[in-house]
């Protein structure tokens, strides 16, 4: 058999088997190497015994042995596959699936913390005042705004609403409140705790970062209505004040119970007090809350002599 | 005593044993904060209380759930009747991966649950994807841990916490990893 030149003319057959050319040997070398004919696509010339696939023609086979045979999709897509893994151990495949999914298991617990940061402080503060002495005595879970309800019963009115301190910042849509009261079974002393997450949600706490409303008040029994009076007196001037800023000290009474108590609005920052695990820094948030019941507690011996 | 300080005094007193569930609420916030597992979850009804505590570092648990439920009325019935509070308790284990075989099982699981009839201290697993749960509930008598102004759960912590571990038993032949 003759050996085929490049420009020996050759007859060839397509993959549908209808006979093609003549075409030059190395036109059809050419259509094999980029994939558009197989290497063993039968070629006949003048010399030729008979079809002779393309890579046992001599003159051909040198050429066309490092030319794979047309991709064929497979059961499974098993070439693809293969080609996309390509260069890479089932260790390292293993190892990357794995740090995906650790990954996306990090980023489940930063929109955990930031849907539950308010309600892992509510159960530090409860931690604080319960080792301090206090027991619980009331608790509520309040709907988001515009879908709010009353305080528990006996305890001191929510913040006035449209006030800058209590309000959620511009875009954000604040979270549910929580009502605390711990008394102090010997004394009868009691602390009120109102908190609010004004940045529930990943996209607020990572722009404005976390922040929280608090107010916390210190309450007494009075056995003297004409106090009680006074303090029911300077509720309704603190209705009148439209705008409070931090700071502002307020008074309120419960008259079922004989209480007086004095009330004080703060923001907070609980990312000070919640770390990425949602452990609390108890002592911090104890020195916090000792910090404004002292002063509160002032406010009422002051106001009231009790 | 004056009119006002007597209704005053007795307003106290009902305020007081009508806190009673509430009142166990935050010594259990307290106590199980002090076995290392901050409480996360705290949504608080009349009468029903959920806390969430997370435990890190438990080779099992990712978190644990307490409903405290007041069972009966408040006020003079309650008096009357004690302070009978159902505690539920539900252990949450995760694994990073669930695949078909953990589904079938919780098909399986929560076939097997529908036959059951619920018994105070009956120990359910439930499967939810990535979540597996056992969970149990008991009937607790308030008036054993608060008297009056007297506060005593010093058994109540170390109770909770053998449940806990009971429930992480059931657990523990589901964990992955």
């Amino acid at each position: 058999m003759s050996t085929l030149t490049p420009g020996t003319a050759v007859h060839w057959t397509d993959p549908s088997g209808a006979q093609q050319g003549p075409t030059p040997a190395n036109e059809i070398v050419g259509r094999i190497e980029r994939g558009e004919l197989s290497p063993e696509t039968p070629l006949w010339w003048p010399e030729a015994p008979g079809w002779t696939p393309a890579n046992q023609a001599p003159g051909l086979a040198e050429h066309l042995q490092s030319v794979a045979p047309p991709t064929q999709a497979a059961p499974g897509g098993g070439h693809a596959i293969d080609a996309l893994m390509a260069g890479l151990s089932d260790q390292e495949l293993d190892d990357e699936f794995l740090a995906l999914i650790d990954r996306s298991w990090d980023m489940y617990k930063e929109t955990e913390k930031a849907a539950t940061i308010d309600e892992t402080i509510v159960g530090g503060i409860i931690t604080a005042l319960v080792d301090s002495g206090f027991v619980l005595i009331d608790i509520g879970t309040g709907l988001p705004p515009g879908l709010a309800t009353a305080p528990p019963a006996g305890a001191p009115a929510a913040p006035a609403a449209g006030s800058p301190v209590g309000a959620a910042p511009s875009g954000a849509e604040a979270g549910p409140q929580h009502s605390l009261r711990f008394e102090v079974p010997t004394t009868g002393a009691r602390v009120t705790v109102e908190l609010q997450h004004l940045t529930p949600g990943l996209a607020a706490s990572k722009v404005l970062n976390h922040r929280a409303n608090l107010v916390v008040g210190y309450g007494e029994r009075l056995g003297n209505a004409g106090q009680i009076g006074q303090a029911l007196r300077s509720e309704v001037a603190s209705a009148f004040v439209a705008t409070p800023e931090p700071g502002t000290v307020s008074f309120d009474a419960d008259i079922s119970s004989g209480y007086v108590y004095a009330r004080i609005e703060l923001f907070l920052e609980p990312d000070l007090y919640v770390d990425d695990k949602l452990a609390v820094d108890h002592d911090l948030l104890r020195r916090h809350i000792a910090a404004l019941v002292h002063t509160m507690r002032t406010f009422v011996h002051t106001r009231f002599g009790s | 005593m004056g009119l006002l300080d007597a209704l005053n005094t007795y307003a106290h007193k009902s305020e007081l044993r009508e806190s009673k569930d509430e009142i166990v609420v935050g010594q259990i916030v307290q106590g199980l904060s002090h076995q290392g597992w901050p409480c996360f979850q705290v949504v608080a009804h009349s009468d029903r209380q959920q806390m969430g505590f997370k435990t890190p570092g438990d080779p099992i648990l990712s978190s644990v759930f307490l409903v405290v439920d007041r069972r009966t009325g408040s006020g003079l019935v309650s008096q009357a009747l004690g302070s009978k509070t159902t505690v539920a308790i539900a252990a949450e284990m995760r694994n990073k991966v669930t695949d078909p075989d953990d589904l079938a099982a919780m098909w399986r699981a929560d076939l097997a649950n529908l036959f059951k009839i619920p018994v105070h201290g009956e120990v359910r697993v439930n499967h939810q994807l990535n979540k597996v749960i056992a969970r149990t509930h008991h009937l607790l008598d308030l008036d054993h841990y608060v008297q009056g102004t007297m506060v005593d759960t010093s058994q109540l912590i170390p109770w909770l916490v053998d449940q806990i571990g009971n429930l992480r038993e059931h657990l523990r032949p589901h964990k992955k990893g």
